[in-house]
């Protein structure tokens, strides 16, 4: 019976723990989905993002796009923190290097290269965000300066499609941004406010 | 004369043994020369050496213990462990349940201070981007928001608070 009782109670020592095993598996699941901490491989990349950025406004100001163009291209070429997990700042500063890039191309008449930055970008803020409905907007830009240069080749109908299509865009970045300005509304009313 | 300073000290290492401790010192070796003698503090040294170098267990002896084992144990008493055993399981894998359903208590450190973690930099802006043109200073406010909050973290892994 003695026996017993020690088997119950090491039976109930495993019970314990695999009860605490237990506990603390939902919350390193809630840990994951808030994400990793921010750490210095995170700070490194936003700071090699930061210095692209303004290496690219110096070439920029001094009317040098491609040597602006392709200090951001290096941005989006660069190596990545934590590769294969999603990190929003990542990937929102990559939406928004996209947005730039497209600026940047469509001023230097590079219409085709705009488009296709400007779809890569969006890939990065599937999210109805300010990065996603800026994106959505320069889509907009790219195709309405499409539609005027498919006019002044003589493409009537083609130009009228890239007309549509910049309308469509335009529209939908309207809809997103009013979307999360009501958002961003509501929040500061629930007193989640970040900075201004 | 003995002054409170000596009296405070523990006995030197090298201090006459009182007669207190020869008579212990006495009772262990007389009882670490005969094994049928119960003395605890021999037991423990024959322990201590044994597990040190054991001896080699006689085929006599070996044979014995088994026999005991095999013949003294009821067959009853193995159910008895195996009810006890599957009433035990049915109980944790009950516990395992109601904890996992968020039921159970919080077991995390108190006072843990929760780091900051990576999250969208949306609340850092507050209206529609600029058509054109804005991003390095939206890329400077992120960066420096994030270093805020890279510092913090370090704090709290050091224990700051």
């Amino acid at each position: 019976m003695r026996r017993a009782l020690c088997v119950l109670l090491f039976a109930l020592s495993v019970a314990s723990l695999g009860a605490s095993a237990c506990q603390r598996h939902p919350a390193a699941s809630s840990e994951d989905d808030a994400g990793a901490p921010v750490d210095v491989e995170i700070m490194a990349y936003l700071s090699e993002a930061r210095a692209l950025h303004h290496e690219a406004n110096l070439k920029e100001s001094a009317g040098d796009l491609p040597g602006a163009i392709l200090a951001l291209d290096r941005l989006t070429g660069a190596r990545r923190p934590h590769e294969g997990t999603r990190v929003p700042e990542v990937e929102e500063v990559l939406a928004d290097t996209y947005a730039r890039v497209a600026e940047l191309r469509l001023r230097s008449g590079d219409t085709e290269n705009a488009g296709r930055a400007v779809e890569v970008g969006l890939a990065h803020a599937p999210a109805p965000t300010y990065f996603r409905g800026h994106l959505l907007e320069v889509s907009g830009v790219v195709e309405e300066t499409r539609a005027a240069q498919l006019l002044d080749a003589g493409e009537s109908t083609a130009s009228a499609g890239a007309r549509a299509r910049a309308i469509r865009l335009l529209e939908e970045a309207v809809s997103v941004q009013e979307k999360v300005v009501h958002e961003s509304l509501g929040a500061d009313d629930a007193g989640e406010g970040g900075l201004r | 004369m003995t002054t409170r300073k000596d009296r405070d000290l523990p006995d030197l290492p090298d201090a006459p043994a009182s007669e207190e401790e020869l008579a212990r010192a006495a009772e262990l070796r007389d009882a670490l020369g005969d094994p049928e003698r119960a003395h605890e503090d021999a037991d423990f040294v024959r322990s201590v050496a044994l597990s040190h170098a054991p001896r080699d267990l006689d085929l006599a002896g070996h044979d014995e213990i088994l026999s005991r084992a095999l013949t003294s144990r009821p067959r009853s008493r193995g159910v008895v462990v195996r009810v006890a055993f599957g009433v035990a399981m049915g109980l944790a894998a009950a516990a395992a349940v109601v904890v996992f359903l968020g039921q159970g208590p919080d077991l995390s450190p108190p006072g843990a201070a929760p780091l900051a973690r990576v999250r969208s930099t949306q609340p850092l802006f507050h209206e529609p981007f600029a058509r054109e043109g804005g991003e390095s200073a939206r890329i400077d406010r992120i960066a420096m928001a994030r270093a805020g909050d890279l510092r913090d973290n370090e704090f709290k892994r050091w224990g700051v608070r």
